[in-house]
């Protein structure tokens, strides 16, 4: 629901969310450093993307939160993936392949 | 309600907690790349961003309690109608008077016509009146057809009684007083389902002729009488001199209609049980278990068609028609008060419609605010819900301020004009029904009201350059629909609510002016009763009579004294039958009469016109010939063309001979003015003279204190009970419901009115306020204050043109429809609602005046400079 941002944007940033918390229950910060790390410094996701699009997927069931001491002894907001989370994460990365590959396909092409 | 806002309050912190535990690694981590403290942290919340608005982005999401959201709205909503307390206080007062209003007129309606009278399991309690056909009046009943019902209505009737209203003079405890008495057959408690509270109902042999000297009196009557006194049961008082024992009380919440202070048997003898000719019973019933009113109407009728079988004589014509006693009680107050329902309801309009612009003016004015928020990324539909919220506080402001006004209106209402309702005072109070109606009047106004402004509101303007100077723009004219058309609309509806108290005002100046046929002013009427006990002959109350109109004669303020039996527009009077001279005629169709005993004077005293003819003089007297006078109606109906002086006819009163008609008066109307007039027949006191003896007296102007008037029969019968009244009083008494209606719509009105300029004042003030750019260039290219003047006012002029038409469509339309759905005639009175629609125009134009000459008053210069 955030104005100004393209569901395009927007819904790679969720399959981007889902792919990281797939590898285990991580807190929002390390998922934006996660998401630097990742790609090489090229994607610096803002909080202010960041947190409500984790709020948005908790919403929708697909991912699951709980709060827990970090080792630093702190206490933390950590995501993990639901089955349907999983699922989801599957569906979005097929889509995603196909789009892709269909703008891909229309960048190349000469003329 | 408490683990919501706490449940609220956890999701808040953990929202607060996951985006400062955010806040902190990135500090730490900009630590750890060798910033100093001061820098970590600066740079941590310069990427961090708007924190606040990272949170509301956050609750956006997450929409899954919207109860947290609505408190939020509404603390932002309370916040920002704090800060403009005028336009808060304007609008919540509005609201106030507008819901509080409406909800003291539910209250009315609700209590006097909806609420079941306090019997156990009242809806089965019904009255049984006697028809004559074709006409639908109610009437009373005669003792045989009662005894011939109570036989033969077993199967739709568990129980029934009979009861007849009389008034005795009262002594023995307390002061003498006259007072009202109920005499009811033997099923009386048994169908009314109640019980004296103290001593005893009646026994079965007390109902019989000679037995029935024992009283049960009410609750009311034995603490305003006897002091409450707690060994009353088992005393003895004196009815009209006759000795009789107080066996019971009965309950504190038990009431009747007719304020009857005590019940006693009802024993005819066995010959009256076969009168059918007289017909004075009231009969009250209750049915049986599943049977309904239909049901029983339908036996009675056909009780009563087989009664008209079997004795044509005295029953012809004769039907039966059964009521609820709620009905029978309060009927006739419906249509009035589905007048005031209507009244109130549009007031309550008026005033959400003027709330309703308020807000436009006052969204209009924060368009630059909502433009910013709509670009900073709030949604258009939060932006709705918090000015809806707005709405509903005020809504809600209202509705209590609304409750107040309500219960001081209805308690000043119910002091100023206790009798105008057929319900006893104190079941008349604001209770549950009335709060939860207030609430539900305040949601529903505050979504009515608070709808188009919040959609319009929610739009905002274009940012950047302010409206330009021209002030013309495309769409004006659409906006200015919107920005008009409530004032329109409220200019309207006050049309029609004015049309109608215009046309109520009308009616009561009718009922007010109608010539009752006489002069009641300075009359005094000195109400007595000459008790069998001590005047058991007639020469004896002749002579009280005598005696005590020789007193008042003798006073040099009294100018006329004379008496009569009763008082006209009393409905004291006695109808009787009257037999005319060279007529045969049915028994059925007897023409019926009001019958007055008079003397002498009583013509003069009143004002009554002699139109041909002469009046009583002393001679006659008992023993004369006897002799009436008649009203004008019954000359022309009785002896149509013919001059009826010397004619005779013989009323079914008195000693039932033929008197000869020795005198024609002007009519009186009888029963309040709203009912046709009766035809009228004055036989002489002293040939007839009856117990009940009213001294009509006129007085010279400024006669001191008419109190002083009732010693002059103490000094002839110091235990007579006296009533002293100004027959203006008496008269404007029985106007006290159409007092009650007319004073409603005056407050109504007068509330409408202001409104309506109030609502227009704002709209035009504003539109100057937003123009003021214009007008500047206006004078300085050379245009006149005069001409700005005219301007405005145009402008105002055309709004309330607008309005006008619209409610004199509204009231044509709403006289059509009260035609189709109440068969009432649309009444057009062209030069009525013209002085009312030219009346509202003048104020609104008025209320643009102060607006207006503000236009006049801009500086080019300093406008210019703000721009």
């Amino acid at each position: 629901m955030a104005s100004g941002k393209s569901d395009l944007l927007q819904g790679t940033l969720d399959l981007l969310i889902l792919k990281v918390v797939d590898f285990g229950p991580i807190h929002g910060y390390a998922i934006a450093q996660r998401l630097r790390q990742m790609s090489r410094d090229v994607l610096q996701i803002q909080q202010g993307s960041l947190y409500p699009a984790l709020h948005r997927l908790e919403n929708r069931k697909w991912l699951r939160a709980e709060w827990r001491e970090t080792e630093s002894g702190r206490e933390a907001k950590f995501y993990s993936l639901t089955e349907t989370g999983r699922k989801q994460l599957k569906l979005e990365q097929e889509d995603w392949a196909q789009i892709s590959t269909a703008i891909g396909q229309i960048l190349r092409a000469t003329g | 309600m408490r683990w919501l806002a706490s449940v609220f309050r956890k999701k808040e912190r953990d929202l607060d907690r996951e985006l400062r535990f955010h806040l902190e690694e990135q500090i730490k981590a900009n630590l750890a790349r060798g910033l100093s403290a001061a820098e970590a942290r600066r740079e941590a919340n310069l990427e961090f961003g708007g924190l606040e608005q990272i949170k509301e982005e956050c609750r956006d999401e997450r929409p899954s309690v919207w109860f947290d959201q609505f408190v939020q709205d509404l603390r932002y909503a309370a916040r920002r109608l704090a800060r403009s307390p005028g336009f808060t206080a304007v609008a919540v007062l509005t609201l106030a008077v507008g819901i509080g209003s409406s909800t003291a007129i539910f209250t009315v309606v609700n209590s006097v016509l909806l609420k079941p009278i306090p019997y156990p399991d009242s809806e089965r309690l019904v009255a049984v009146h006697e028809t004559r056909r074709p006409e639908p009046t109610h009437l009373p009943i005669a003792p045989a057809n009662y005894q011939a019902w109570a036989a033969q209505s077993g199967e739709v009737f568990a129980d029934l009684y009979a009861e007849r209203t009389v008034t005795y003079n009262l002594s023995g405890i307390g002061e003498p007083i006259r007072i009202r008495a109920a005499r009811d057959t033997e099923r009386f408690f048994t169908t009314l389902g109640v019980q004296p509270a103290q001593g005893r109902a009646f026994h079965p042999d007390e109902f019989l002729p000679g037995n029935d000297h024992v009283v049960v009196i009410n609750h009311g009557f034995w603490q305003r009488q006897f002091g409450g006194r707690p060994d009353i049961v088992g005393e003895t008082i004196r009815l009209d001199g006759q000795p009789c024992t107080i066996v019971g009380i009965m309950p504190p919440d038990f009431q009747r209609d007719g304020g009857k202070d005590l019940v006693m048997p009802l024993a005819l003898s066995a010959e009256e049980w076969k009168n059918a000719a007289r017909h004075y019973l009231a009969v009250f019933a209750r049915l049986k278990p599943g049977v309904s009113l239909e049901v029983a109407e339908a036996r009675m009728t056909a009780i009563a068609g087989q009664l008209e079988e079997q004795h044509p004589d005295t029953n012809r014509r004769r039907g039966a028609a059964v009521v609820s006693i709620l009905e029978n009680r309060t009927g006739e107050t419906r249509p009035l008060l589905f007048s005031l329902a209507g009244a109130v309801l549009l007031l309550l309009l008026i005033a959400c419609t003027n709330v309703a612009n308020l807000l436009l003016v006052r969204a209009a004015a924060r368009e630059r605010e909502i433009s910013v928020r709509l670009a900073l990324g709030a949604t258009r539909w939060r932006l709705v819900r918090q000015l809806l919220v707005e709405s509903l506080l005020l809504a809600l402001g209202g509705a209590l301020g609304g409750l107040a006004i309500a219960k001081a209106g209805l308690i000043l209402l119910l002091d100023y004009l206790p009798r105008a309702l057929p319900r006893p005072n104190y079941e008349i109070v604001l209770d549950g029904r009335a709060v939860a109606v207030a609430l539900a009047l305040a949601v529903l106004t505050g979504l009515g009201f608070g709808l188009v402004p919040a959609l319009q509101g929610s739009r905002g303007g274009r940012l950047g350059a302010p409206r330009p100077a021209s002030g013309r723009s495309r769409g004006r004219a659409r906006r200015q629909l919107g920005r008009y058309g409530f004032v329109v609309a409220e200019i309207g509806l006050a049309l029609i609510l004015l049309s109608g108290a215009g046309l109520l005002v009308r009616n009561f100046a009718q009922i007010a002016a109608f010539d009752p046929g006489f002069k009641p002013q300075g009359v005094v009427v000195l109400g007595t009763y000459a008790p069998r006990e001590k005047y058991d002959t007639p020469e004896k109350r002749e002579a009280f009579a005598g005696a005590v109109l020789d007193r008042l004669r003798a006073r040099p303020d009294v100018i006329a004294a004379g008496v009569t039996q009763a008082l006209p527009l009393s409905g004291g009077d006695t109808p009787v039958e009257v037999e005319i001279e060279g007529r045969v005629q049915a028994a059925d169709e007897v023409p019926i009469a009001n019958c007055f005993a008079i003397s002498s004077d009583y013509i003069a005293a009143t004002g009554i016109r002699l139109v041909s003819g002469r009046v009583f003089t002393p001679r006659d007297r008992t023993g004369s010939a006897p002799v009436t006078i008649i009203s004008e109606s019954a000359a022309a109906e009785w002896f149509p063309g013919l001059d009826p002086i010397g004619r005779h006819v013989r009323p079914g009163i008195g000693p039932h001979a033929w008197s000869e008609v020795v005198g024609v008066v002007s009519n009186v109307r009888s029963f309040g003015g709203e009912r046709p007039v009766r035809t009228q027949v004055y036989v002489p006191f002293a040939q007839i003279p009856v117990p009940s003896i009213n001294f009509v007296v006129r007085v010279s102007d400024g006669a001191a204190s008419v109190g002083n008037l009732r010693h002059e029969v103490y000094a002839v019968d110091g235990d007579q009970p006296v009533s002293v009244d100004r027959f203006e009083s008496l008269l404007t008494r029985s106007f006290a419901r159409q007092q009650f209606a007319l004073a409603l719509f005056a407050v109504f009105s007068a509330m409408a009115l202001l409104f309506a300029a109030v609502g227009i004042y704002s709209v035009v003030a504003f539109s100057v306020a937003r123009r003021t750019g214009e007008f500047g260039i206006r004078i300085a290219l050379g245009a006149r204050p005069a001409d700005l003047f005219r301007f405005v006012m145009a402008e105002a002029g055309r709004i309330a043109g607008y309005g006008v038409l619209v409610g004199v469509a509204g009231t044509f339309l709403l006289g059509r429809l009260v035609h189709s759905f109440f068969y009432l005639t649309p009444v057009t009175e062209p030069l009525l609602f013209g002085a009312i629609a030219a009346l509202l125009f003048a104020v609104a134009l008025t209320a643009s005046v102060i607006p207006a000459r503000r236009a006049t008053k801009i500086n080019p210069l300093t406008v210019l400079k703000t721009e």
